[in-house]
């Protein structure tokens, strides 16, 4: 099978067991499948667990664009990076998982950046709500109670 | 009195969300988790103070601002003369806490403006923290006045 294929080519497996091939240098930019490359254990299919079928492809899109746009300006690139994290947080989690897991840093990176933006300045009862999955209705009663406890008198 | 006491505690404690499920319309907990160091990157990202911040959203973020490497003390207002004159010792004692603290484990920890750093637990940096970015020595003398809260 890897006779047919060009040389340079890697087929990468998600965890669901769909197959991508992408080139090798794209596959290089994750340091983890840098190493199995440079050691020579990727002869055929590298396996991704972990990973699923839409993460992956979303990975490979991010590094594809990267390494196209290696010439091209950084705006461009900031710019794409920037669409490219808008997504949902379940999304933004797996990928985060996944760009820690494969070791891509700039994809980490930016991906990180996105969530301290998301933090940035807001305050703890909505940091909460929104990403700590908390009910509107627990944080009133805590506070509640909370008042309740600080305003109490020791007599 | 112990009742009344013990009752509310009891209470609070019982609404602490983070002993909840944590299931409801915006999906689960998902970024809690995310492993320490994940989260650690994450709050890098962010400025000190939002950072810190980060501490009291629950249990499971109470400690880790304190190993992000970048936590800079420069930028906040506590950093006046007459702020470190009236909050004289609890701020210092702060600062010892976090850069001293065994398990902190960062490689640069911005503390400037603070001629207060305990003499004594100097020693305690490890080379490698001290050769980065804690130079906590050469800023003694931007506020000579303050010298006197030297133990």
């Amino acid at each position: 099978m890897s006779s047919s294929l060009e040389k340079n080519m890697l087929i990468l497996r998600s965890s669901d067991g769909e197959e991508f091939i992408v080139p090798e240098v794209v596959a290089v930019m994750s340091k983890a499948i840098k190493n199995m490359v440079e050691d020579e254990c990727a002869s055929n299919t590298i396996p991704v667990p972990n990973v699923d079928a839409n993460i992956l492809a979303m990975v490979i899109e991010f590094c594809k664009k990267h390494d196209e746009s290696e010439a091209e300006a950084a705006s461009d690139l900031k710019t794409f990076d920037s669409e490219f994290v808008n997504r949902g947080q379940e999304a933004l989690y797996d990928l985060i998982t996944a760009a820690n897991f494969r070791d891509v840093k700039e994809l980490l990176d930016a991906l990180c950046q996105n969530v301290a933006e998301m933090i940035k300045g807001k305050s703890v009862h909505h940091i909460r709500i929104q990403f700590l999955g908390y009910q509107l209705f627990e944080i009133l009663t805590s506070n509640f109670i909370w008042n309740i406890w600080c305003d109490r008198d020791f007599d | 009195m112990e009742t009344r006491h013990c009752r509310f505690v009891a209470l609070r404690l019982n609404h602490q969300p983070s002993s909840k499920k944590k299931a409801n319309g915006n999906g689960e907990d998902r970024i809690s988790t995310l492993p320490d160091p994940l989260l650690v990157h994450i709050l890098s990202f962010l400025p000190t103070k939002y950072a810190v911040g980060t501490s009291v959203l629950s249990s499971r973020w109470k400690h880790i601002w304190a190993s992000v490497p970048n936590l800079d003390f420069n930028e906040w207002e506590i950093f006046s003369p007459f702020a470190l004159w009236k909050h004289d010792f609890s701020f210092m004692n702060f600062i010892n806490r976090i850069v001293f603290a065994p398990l902190h484990h960062c490689c640069g920890c911005r503390v400037r403006l603070v001629p207060s750093v305990d003499h004594r637990h100097r020693h305690r940096i490890p080379s490698t923290k001290s050769s980065s970015s804690v130079d906590l020595h050469n800023h003694v003398s931007l506020f000579p006045l303050l010298e006197i809260y030297y133990p």
